[in-house]
């Protein structure tokens, strides 16, 4: 189950030009426990790669299995019902919203996948509650909250749809550091508590480090690395991929050259000074 | 070069966006105004430009009190790039968006064209001067957003959460350029930012929460204030952080010195 | 990904290119009154006078170096309606001056309505692999009414008919035709030799006369300027929030009326409400880079009318004047 790209290569075709976005891509993301960080420059293929996952967009070479629907499939086949499982949040989410109240906007989804009123409306206050909507909210229009607030709405919108693995690329994009971490905890929290699969694209080395457990990299529509966030960071060829190291890793090892003090890799601030607490014990 | 005095104004009649804030600017510093989505920081940057009429207190650029008359007076002054790359670039070329401000002045076409390759040229957009804005990356619509005011030879420049939108890349464009513009050009740079690792970089910082001023200085002073910081929604870096813990926990000499030297460095 | 253009501008360095825009609008005005005041008639003048427009728009197509294909591609979706209009001209003209060209009584019987919803059928399944389809639609049509005239096919006959083709009504026909593709290519040539802005400028140009009844000229050309800028970014826009929505369970390939309303509302909501926002924005950067409605500001661009722009709206004068003339006492 879960997701299957297989060879999986997707070429937009211009009026007067082509553009491979993504190349000979294999990955399985399995439909439970993962915590997958995507990581790459501007143009390496990150939006291309995730829009296959639920089906917006299929390989133009290869094959996606997504729970068990091959993509593609022949032109007229239903695949709607793929965007209930995987459920995707773009950048800036918080524009696809439009209905009167906010509560109905977060119904929207259940409702397009027929669930009836009540079922829809259960769902929508249990993802309200999980993104941290309160209950007099409910009625107001969505245009009249803040921005923040906005874009929990439409992830709340996206929970709703109760997916089995959930994709975002971006979330906390043009979010101030409170908003990015009580963000990034929830997602940290759906995560534990659901098991569920989570997809992150992010440019943010410090939200990669300490929240994802496995890291793939795109450089120019290659899958360049794919594995434990451990061995990216040890990884000899680390320089070719053009990311920065977390600033947890930047810290030891500028410590490691002025004071020596031995580098062992910690992923997350409160890791670290832990770790330099113990040492100076 | 700016004074700010008992600046207070509010949208409507309930609640006060800024309330009786007061500082001063002076020439050739770049300073940030630090604060949470919603503290009243891009209220300010819209009344330094005239955009908004404050209720009560006063701004004075450059020795000249603002009022609704003096307005076109104190735009040759003070100039300003938006957050939304898309949404402040009007020109349907990069060359046509550089031009829109100096049109404005009845600059004459030859003297224009010069201007334009000029700024181009400054924020290295010249070979893109034929190019429409769906052409460009975020980071390239700000860079000829910035062309566009530098053109029009303000000494002060207000970036108001120029680089919120932006990823990594487009980011550092702009840092880069404010940094040689700051220098080299003695401009006056105010930034209007969350993102404290970009007002790090900058010569004093404001500090506002909920439309107060509660905090100002240079970088090391008022990032030594974490919980200030985080009781504003705002967070030190993390370098800074990992410092200040150990500052307090009295660590070795050493260690603090390390830190502070990696800081430094960023 | 970011292939969309504005307009249809193809580069080039033809003197169609270089013309001033203004010289160009105004010049194609005169040229389209000149086409449309051809009169339909077999008079060898008006015959004359027609080939020779078709001639010469074909003529400035060559010299501007634009493809003959591209061009005549914009035909492309008024194919339907021009051979419409074509047949409906053919068979209505009943006067006899110019002779009949076909006589015959059309069935339409069991059979034949059979075999021309067979042929329809036919057409629609295998467009798609005919190359030149737009030939293959007008041999389809001509068969139907082909088909109606075999006598031998009249079995359980609902309604005959006489089916005459006369000169005089494939003489209108032909003129009709000929003049759409002449206007076709005449304005194709401009969209295709001019860009945006220069066109921008060259209607604020032609409004400028309205300016005397108080008419906001440059406030509408800049609006004008604005649409235009903006039109690729709302496309790109509109292509974001429906993958969003899509990604919500909107299956934008229903066509049931009711869940059409919700895909279009869940698309025009948020594109109003970001359009919106941007008028707001758009307002506050211009007015703090200095723009005042109403006051007077200069241009980057510079037109500078040519000799040769002189020549062309001079010919172009002569040649409607001609025209007018040549109604008035020739034909």
């Amino acid at each position: 189950m879960g997701i299957q790209f297989k060879n999986v290569s997707h070429t937009y075709k211009g009026i007067q030009s082509k553009y491979d976005a993504i190349m000979d891509v294999n990955l399985n993301i399995d439909g439970k426990g993962e915590f997958i960080a995507i990581v790459g420059h501007t143009g390496s293929g990150k939006s291309t790669l995730v829009q296959h996952m639920n089906a917006l967009l299929v390989p133009t070479s290869g094959t996606v299995e997504v729970f068990n629907t091959v993509l593609p499939q022949p032109k007229k086949a239903k695949i709607n019902h793929l965007r209930q499982k995987v459920g995707l949040v773009f950048q800036f989410p918080e524009y696809q919203l439009f209905e009167e109240t906010i509560i109905k906007d977060i119904m929207f989804g259940p409702k397009n996948f027929k669930d009836s009123e009540e079922d829809a409306l259960k769902k929508a206050k249990t993802a309200a509650n999980l993104v941290g909507i309160p209950e007099s909210l409910y009625e107001q229009s969505p245009f009249r909250i803040s921005g923040g607030q906005m874009r929990r709405v439409a992830v709340a919108g996206i929970l709703a749809m109760e997916p089995k693995i959930l994709v975002l690329d971006e979330p906390t994009r043009g979010l101030d550091p409170k908003g990015r971490n009580e963000f990034m905890d929830m997602f940290k929290k759906i995560h534990e508590e659901e098991n569920k699969t989570i997809v992150l694209i992010t440019h943010d080395m410090d939200i990669v480090s300490e929240y994802a457990k496995r890291i793939i990299v795109m450089k120019d529509g290659y899958v360049v690395f794919d594995g434990k966030k451990e061995e990216l960071f040890e990884h000899p060829n680390f320089i070719d991929f053009h990311l920065d190291f977390p600033t947890p890793i930047k810290i030891l090892k500028h410590l490691n050259q002025t004071l020596g003090i031995p580098y062992v890799p910690q992923y997350s601030e409160r890791d670290l000074i832990k770790y330099l607490e113990a040492f100076y014990e | 070069m700016i004074e700010i005095k008992n600046l207070s104004f509010s949208y409507s009649s309930n609640q006060k966006v800024l309330k009786n804030v007061s500082l001063d600017i002076k020439r050739g510093e770049w300073v940030s105004v630090l604060g949470h989505n919603g503290s009243g920081k891009s209220t300010l940057a819209k009344l330094l430009i005239g955009l908004l009429e404050a209720n009560e207190g006063e701004i004075i650029v450059d020795g000249l009190t603002m009022n609704m008359k003096n307005l076109g007076d104190i735009r040759k002054k003070v100039g300003i790039v938006f957050q939304n790359p898309d949404n402040q670039f009007i020109g349907v070329t990069v060359r046509h968006d550089i031009a829109f401000g100096l049109e404005n002045q009845m600059m004459d076409s030859k003297e224009m064209e010069e201007k334009v390759l000029e700024y181009a040229k400054v924020v290295s957009m010249e070979n893109f001067l034929e190019h429409a804005p769906h052409h460009l990356s975020g980071g390239q619509k700000q860079r000829v957003a910035l062309a566009g005011i530098l053109a029009m030879e303000q000494d002060i420049i207000i970036l108001d959460e120029a680089t919120s939108m932006l990823d990594p890349q487009g980011t550092n464009e702009i840092v880069e350029l404010i940094k040689r513009l700051n220098k080299e050009r003695n401009k006056t740079v105010i930034t209007i930012t969350h993102d404290l690792a970009f007002a790090g970089l900058s010569d004093r910082l404001f500090v506002l929460k909920q439309g107060e001023l509660i905090l100002q200085g240079i970088p090391q002073e008022v990032f030594k204030e974490v919980d200030l910081l985080k009781s504003s929604n705002l967070e030190v870096p993390q370098a800074l952080s990992v410092y200040n813990h150990f500052k307090n926990k009295k660590a070795p000499k050493a260690l603090l010195e390390a830190l502070w030297e990696f800081n430094s460095k960023m | 990904m970011n292939n969309i253009t504005i307009g249809q501008y193809i580069h080039g360095h033809s003197w169609l290119h270089k013309m001033d825009p203004r010289i160009k609008i105004i010049s194609l005005i005169f040229l389209l009154v000149t086409v449309f005041l051809v009169p339909i008639s077999s008079n060898p003048y008006a015959v004359g006078t027609m080939l020779f427009l078709v001639l010469f728009s074909l003529t400035l197509t060559k010299s501007s170096k634009i493809p003959l294909g591209k061009v005549l591609r914009g035909l492309r979706p008024l194919v339907f309606l021009l051979t419409f209009t074509f047949f409906i001209q053919l068979f209505y003209e009943r006067g006899t001056q110019y002779g009949t060209i076909l006589d015959t009584k059309n069935h339409l019987s069991l059979i034949t309505v059979l075999i021309i919803v067979g042929l329809i059928v036919l057409y629609n399944l295998t467009k798609k692999r005919i190359p030149f389809r737009i030939l293959y639609f007008i041999l389809t049509v001509a068969a139907i009414f082909a088909i109606q005239s075999i006598n031998a096919l009249n079995i359980v006959n609902f309604y005959s008919y006489d089916f005459i083709i006369t000169g005089e009504g494939l003489l209108k026909a032909s003129f009709l035709f000929l003049r759409i593709v002449t206007v076709i290519i005449l304005t194709s040539l401009l969209t295709f030799t001019t860009t945006t802005t220069d066109i921008n400028f060259g209607m604020e140009a032609l409004m400028s006369p309205l300016k005397l009844i108080k008419v906001p000229v440059e406030i509408i050309a800049m609006m004008l300027s604005l649409t235009l800028r903006y039109i690729p970014t709302l496309l790109e826009e509109t292509e974001k929030i429906m993958k969003a929505q899509a990604s919500r369970g909107v299956d934008f390939n229903e066509s049931k009326l009711k869940e059409k309303i919700v895909q279009i509302i869940s698309l025009l909501i948020p594109i109003f409400v970001i359009s919106f926002k941007r008028a707001e924005d758009l307002g506050n950067a211009m007015e703090a880079r200095g723009y005042i409605v109403g006051q007077k500001r200069t241009r980057i661009d510079q037109f500078k009318i040519s000799v040769g722009d002189y020549f062309i709206i001079s010919m172009a004068v002569l040649l409607l004047a001609g025209m007018i003339l040549a109604r008035i006492y020739v034909l």
